[in-house]
């Protein structure tokens, strides 16, 4: 008799399934993109003396508590439940993902401290380069793809790398002496983790995972870790007496993880449709929209020299290039032939069942009945908005110079790619 | 026929006989074995790993 895992996943997905999925893909990148930057607003206004370890481990309660109650009004609990049990070993890749998170996010902190985020922040997009070589080697992407789709994947790439470092040093700082080199290694410390972390992204999304579980059990990791390090970093009294003095602000930092989320939610569907040699750097373009944070709403880098404007106005440029060019190459059917023999290959190694592994790379439900909401959906989602309305009202504006009209045209387009993706994605998947 | 006892996860039969096993104890210690053996988990553990020993010496 037939093994279930055998079923074969061979036959193509029609040519216009693909091309809706791939758009979509090209789409929740670019909403990622705008997301993941315009998480650094909140945490640019905190401007009070916390330790940034303390910092990032606020921003992760935060993310802690978006990431369960997301997908608990998404499509409730029970079908995160019902989808664990089709892959459960995929918990543990989730809970690795998270640890390598946390782990390289402090890592940022300390290449900032020592050679700037000039210097740091193209040092770790390098995560990009890594994501295509991973994608590449280990999952077959990029594979009979053709060079025009080579040329556009890793040429935008490199041309998003080099507007990186424009942009970058437009908003330079500068290295303490004697630290560069640590810093520099901490950067790409970091680069090589996060680049590494895709693998058990592209992993849970090849053997059919659905973002919305992943992330659920990718925060245990990085709440665990961030505790950890903050508790042996700073020591349990001295972590709780700083909490304490900043609870006018700690709002905003969680609000910040909060957008965060929704940001990485869509970066986890890019990577699912379009891979993580695409996904990666689309959703990279972040630097950009932080910059248009910064430079609309919160006014920096005003009177700044020509060169300053140059590097600017080139940077962004070339990253916008870059990004156009990555989302012109999307994968063609032989292409995703190859990504299909991965997934049959996951799918015989875990000997998960074959027909939910091809529902999940059409984007379809596995089973169509799971999706109700429980009591403890109402409970989560109840529960995390009372906790955010708790620190609300203890929260204080701190007196930075904000462009309100500006912040609100900015927050009005991040809506727009919120709803707009939102609604493509239930439309053409379902969230799934 | 499937060996039902625990432990015995290295003696099962074809794929299908474990994709029916019904032994949650037999079936967890088969994931377990599958993913040690998986260079994909190695691969991002190490680099952990690594990561973990880097942020000790920068502190």
């Amino acid at each position: 008799m037939e093994s279930a895992t055998t079923v074969a996943l061979g036959s193509p997905i029609p040519a216009s399934r693909l091309r809706s999925l791939q758009a979509l893909g090209v789409f929740c990148g670019f909403a990622a993109g705008a997301w993941l930057g315009g998480a650094e607003a909140p945490i640019k206004i905190v401007n009070a003396g916390i330790s940034p370890i303390t910092v990032s481990l606020i921003m992760v309660v935060g993310v802690f508590l978006a990431r369960w109650s997301i997908p608990a009004f998404i499509r409730g609990t029970s079908y995160v439940r019902s989808d664990l049990r089709q892959a459960p070993h995929l918990i543990i890749w989730a809970v690795l993902a998270g640890c390598m998170w946390a782990v390289a996010n402090t890592m940022t902190i300390y290449a900032i401290r020592c050679v700037g985020l000039s210097i740091a922040f193209p040092l770790w997009n390098t995560n990009s380069l890594l994501g295509i070589f991973w994608g590449f080697l280990l999952f077959n992407e990029l594979r009979q793809a053709g060079w025009k789709r080579w040329l556009g994947v890793l040429g935008g790439a490199v041309a998003m790398f080099g507007g990186a470092t424009l942009l970058a040093f437009a908003s330079s700082a500068q290295a303490i002496p004697g630290k560069a080199t640590l810093g520099v290694i901490a950067a790409l410390g970091a680069g090589v983790l996060w680049g590494t972390m895709y693998i058990p992204y592209r992993k849970a999304y090849l053997s059919g995972m659905n973002p919305l579980s992943f992330i659920t059990f990718f925060t245990v990791g990085e709440l665990a870790t961030m505790t950890v390090l903050a508790l042996s970093y700073r020591g349990a009294i001295p972590l709780w007496h700083e909490i304490m003095g900043a609870r006018a602000v700690l709002f905003w930092l969680m609000f910040g993880g909060f957008v965060w989320v929704v940001g990485d939610l869509f970066q986890q569907y890019a990577a699912k449709y379009v891979g993580i040699s695409r996904g990666v750097p689309l959703s990279n373009t972040n630097q950009l929209w932080g910059l248009l944070w910064g430079i609309l709403v919160f006014h920096e880098l005003q009177g700044g020299s020509q060169r300053v404007y140059a590097e600017v106005i080139g940077g962004s440029i070339l990253m916008a290039l870059g990004a156009v060019a990555i989302a012109l190459s999307s994968a063609t059917g032989r292409e995703h032939l190859c990504w299909q023999d991965a997934a049959e290959r996951e799918g015989k190694r875990y000997r998960i069942e074959g027909a939910y592994v091809r529902a999940s790379m059409e984007g379809r439900d596995f089973e169509q009945s799971t999706s109700r909401r429980t009591f403890i959906d109402w409970l989560l989602l109840f529960g995390v908005t009372a906790i955010f309305i708790a620190f609300a009202a203890m929260a204080r504006l701190p007196h930075v110079d904000i462009d309100w009209k500006w912040a609100a045209t900015v927050s009005v387009a991040m809506l727009l790619l919120l709803v707009g993706c939102g609604i493509n994605l239930w439309r053409t998947t379902r969230f799934s | 026929m499937v060996p039902n006892r625990p432990g015995s996860a290295r003696k099962l039969g074809t794929l299908s006989q474990i994709a029916k096993d019904d032994n949650p104890r037999r079936r967890r210690d088969t994931l377990f074995i599958t993913i040690m053996g998986d260079i994909h988990f190695w691969i991002p553990l190490i680099v952990l790993l690594a990561g973990l020993l880097l942020l000790r010496e920068l502190h």
